[in-house]
């Protein structure tokens, strides 16, 4: 039984690597099992549940909008009468089909993976709609396992379920105990950056989302490839930066943290300025108490008044660009 | 670099091959350089740290061998001592003791401004500081020599299958490895690979999936009694699958370069004694403590009253080297005590737990079902982030009065979850007599091939790809 004793270390490694080779065969061999599961099986991760819904939508976009963002996008908040989800707001105010291919803790890498599935699925929605959270541009943000979607990013680009799996395994980067730097000040590790909640110091939880440095982030240069890639698809989208809570960080927050955020605002509104397509600033349009942070989580999420908000200035945008009157004519 | 890291799998069989290539003093050499690479991924900043407990040590150990006075011996020793628990006081320890004095003046109507150094954690202080240790208290004790060989001593403190987080090697097993010449064997690499796989598919497989359990129940401690009791269960196999996971990798990676290294667990969950338990569970810390602390407080030897508190005393030491927190104490205090009420009996941890047939008596099952509660029990004070919460807990445990329906149970083990402790619950009992589940599965090779790429599957389409740390990094 094994090897035999007198096998020398090179032949191990090559078996090792033949193995290798003939694991990945098997996982090819069992794409189309994956595939023929059900979408809502329990052999599935949520994520491939996820990737596998939003194929779906992506296929029946065509003439409709499609709506790409957050959280904030799809739920509302807990304990609210009005359950209404931001997208589901749009489409009623603007009577219009929004179709949504969001998830938590989105981000412009992640809005890249669904406009390549676009290419791949060959579809063409009318309008895509894009929130973009200054909050995401953070490495504090990118690496944090729960926000860590690079099974779906994978999934979504080449529709592999099985070398997806693969792939976010050996590609997950593990930096939570990295050290951490930011404002050039200080020094702390990821691990501790994540675990800021609702009673940490305002300047804390501000900083876990907004401290980091814009040009480490890589979810910055996602954007700009984002909004070449919708260029040259000569896709009609609407952007726009999603509300935070400015007034509670202008009161609460020292005024160096207060222009780092400006300045990293001012950047990326900056790159989509020059991508030449439309875009809304939103990220002052909501009052404080327009949001709501769900128990002990610091991410800013807005309650049915601050959905409201952020509806009625998408639905004048996408009225005042003309952007999917050429479908809601033709209905 | 993490073991389950697309780098770690480059940077293996890139060691590997250079390494046999190489003869048996350049190879060290080669294992000392890659050691710093494994672990200047990190942080290169925190390879200092390694170096002065390496360089410090060595030093020392060859001064208190040459002494000719006990006193110049003593004062050798205590340089090793200071340097070494003086690094890891500072940088584990002494924000911990910063706040907690803030706490206390607080307590007395005094408000200090007091700011902590918010020092960062180096991985693996605890491992390679305990490790390097011993070698110097064991050339102070006369039970080894100390070695003229620095580069041989210098990969025995770095050596990076388990700089990090352990087994917490002896000088007197494994500097001798780097000393002697090695020879390539090819079954214990074999082996290896199969120990890495096992460790691998504990780690992503078992405990990656039942922590996302665990973390939802600890970050809410009011929860509902069964909830906050799958939660602990939960922690119970993710703190199992993750640390033993560890040590499976580090052990099975050593074997490939000719290292047999310490076991480290030994199925501590099929333990029918908290003394047992401790036998089989991070064996490795424990016989340290045991030769390091609970042997010099005087052991046994000193009356029965004195031997419990000693065990108490050496746990509670246990439960601090853990973490800078009070729950850490607090968890090992309470092993501590339930160890020192139970009678002595003898260490059989190299044989199987409850013998070797299909299953257990019913003295036995019941024996286990009530050690493995208490393990759970204290492991609420381990995870929790502090004694409140960790209070909250066991009063919504302790509030359960209704036994679960029916669907409730069924609905408790169709989750993935409690579906894969199941399996490898199962698959550890009937493979408990082998070190490992994986070892000498069948003669067939088809067999073995199509069990590790079974395996292998469940791991890429069942694991957790999020990257979690091993839990044990931070300690």
């Amino acid at each position: 039984m094994g090897p035999a004793r007198n096998m020398s270390p090179y032949r191990l490694l090559g078996s090792g690597i033949v193995f290798g080779l003939l694991f990945v065969v098997v996982l090819v061999g069992l794409e189309p099992v994956m595939r023929s599961l059900e979408p809502d099986s329990f052999l599935l991760r949520d994520d491939i549940k996820d990737v596998l819904r939003h194929e779906q939508t992506l296929i029946e976009a065509k003439g409709k909008i499609i709506y790409i963002g957050d959280s904030t996008v799809r739920f509302h908040s807990r304990g609210e009468a009005d359950t209404r989800s931001q997208a589901a707001l749009l489409e009623e105010f603007f009577t219009y089909p929004v179709l949504t291919a969001s998830h938590g803790a989105y981000g412009a890498r992640e809005a890249e993976a669904v406009i390549q599935a676009c290419d791949r699925l060959d579809c063409r929605p009318e309008v895509v709609v894009i929130g973009v959270n200054l909050g995401s541009f953070s490495r504090a943000w990118e690496l944090v396992p729960y926000y860590d979607h690079s099974l779906r990013r994978f999934c979504l680009r080449t529709g592999w379920i099985t070398l997806s799996h693969l792939w976010s395994h050996l590609h997950a980067p593990s930096q939570l105990s990295n050290p951490f730097s930011w404002a050039e000040r200080h020094a702390d590790s990821l691990r501790r950056v994540e675990q800021v909640t609702r009673d940490s110091p305002p300047d804390r939880q501000y900083m876990n989302r907004y401290g980091g440095n814009l040009d480490d982030s890589l979810s910055f240069p996602a954007l700009e490839r984002v909004l070449k890639k919708l260029a040259e698809r000569n896709q009609r989208t609407l952007l726009y930066l999603t509300p935070i809570n400015f007034e509670d960080i202008r009161r609460t927050c020292p005024p160096e943290q207060i222009r780092r955020l400006e300045d990293r605002r001012r950047r990326i509104l900056a790159v989509l300025e020059s991508s030449g397509h439309s875009y809304l600033d939103l990220s002052e349009a909501v009052p404080n108490d327009g949001f709501d942070y769900g128990g002990s989580t610091v991410t800013e999420h807005l309650i049915s008044y601050g959905r409201k908000l952020v509806a009625f200035s998408l639905v004048a945008k996408l009225r005042e660009t003309r952007m999917g009157q050429a479908t809601e004519e033709s209905r | 670099v993490q073991f389950n890291s697309l780098a770690f799998l480059i940077f293996l069989p890139v060691v590997y091959s250079v390494y046999w290539a190489l003869p048996h003093r350049k190879q060290n050499q080669l294992l000392v350089g890659a050691s710093y690479v494994f672990y200047g991924w990190w942080d290169w900043r925190f390879l200092g740290l390694i170096l002065i407990s390496s360089l410090v040590d060595f030093v020392s150990g060859r001064r208190i061998a040459a002494s000719q006075t006990r006193r110049e011996r003593r004062a050798w020793l205590a340089v090793s001592l200071i340097v070494n628990l003086g690094l890891l006081g500072t940088f584990k320890y002494l924000d911990f003791f910063i706040l907690s004095a803030a706490q206390a003046l607080a307590a007395f109507g005094l408000t200090p401004h007091i700011e902590t150094l918010n020092i960062l954690l180096p991985i693996g202080i605890s491992f390679y500081t305990f490790q390097t240790l011993s070698y110097t208290i064991d050339i102070y004790r006369g039970q080894l020599d100390p070695t003229r060989d620095a580069t041989a001593f210098f990969a025995f403190v770095a050596f990076f299958p388990q700089l990090v987080a352990g087994p917490i090697e002896r000088a007197s097993r494994l500097l001798i490895q780097f000393i002697r010449p090695r020879k390539f064997d090819a079954s214990l690499a074999a082996d290896g690979c199969r120990q890495m796989l096992y460790g691998l598919a504990l780690k992503v497989l078992l405990a990656d999936n039942v922590g996302l359990v665990a973390d939802e129940v600890f970050a809410d401690p009011n929860l509902d009694g069964w909830l906050c009791l799958r939660g602990v269960y939960c922690f119970a196999f993710q703190i199992y699958g993750d640390f033993a996971g560890y040590s499976h990798i580090a052990i099975g990676c050593a074997s490939l370069f000719g290292f047999r290294l310490s076991r480290n667990f030994a199925y501590p969950y099929f333990s029918t004694s908290m003394t047992e338990f401790w036998r089989r569970w991070h064996i490795s810390l424990s016989t340290w403590f045991r030769d390091y602390v609970y042997i010099p407080l005087g052991g046994n030897r000193k009356g029965e009253i004195r031997r419990r508190v000693n065990i108490v005393v050496t746990f509670a030491l246990s439960g601090l080297w853990h973490g800078a927190a009070v729950t850490f104490p607090v968890w090992g205090i309470l092993h501590g005590v339930w160890v020192s009420l139970e009678a002595r009996r003898p260490d059989s941890s190299d044989q199987p737990p409850c013998g070797s047939g299909l299953f257990p008596n019913c003295n036995q099952a019941l024996r286990i079902v009530a050690t493995f509660h208490l393990v759970c029990l204290a492991w609420i004070f381990f995870r929790a982030p502090d004694l409140s919460s960790a209070s909250a807990m066991i009063g919504s445990i302790a509030g359960i009065v209704t036994a679960p329906s029916l669907q409730e149970c069924l609905n408790l083990f169709s989750h993935k979850a409690f579906f894969l402790i199941a399996v490898f619950t199962l698959a550890e009992w009937l493979r408990r007599d082998r070190l490992h589940p994986l070892e000498s599965i069948s003669r067939y090779r088809l067999v073995r091939w199509l069990t590790y790429a079974t395996v292998a599957a469940a791991i890429v389409l069942v694991g957790e790809p999020r990257e979690a740390p091993f839990i044990y990094f931070q300690f």
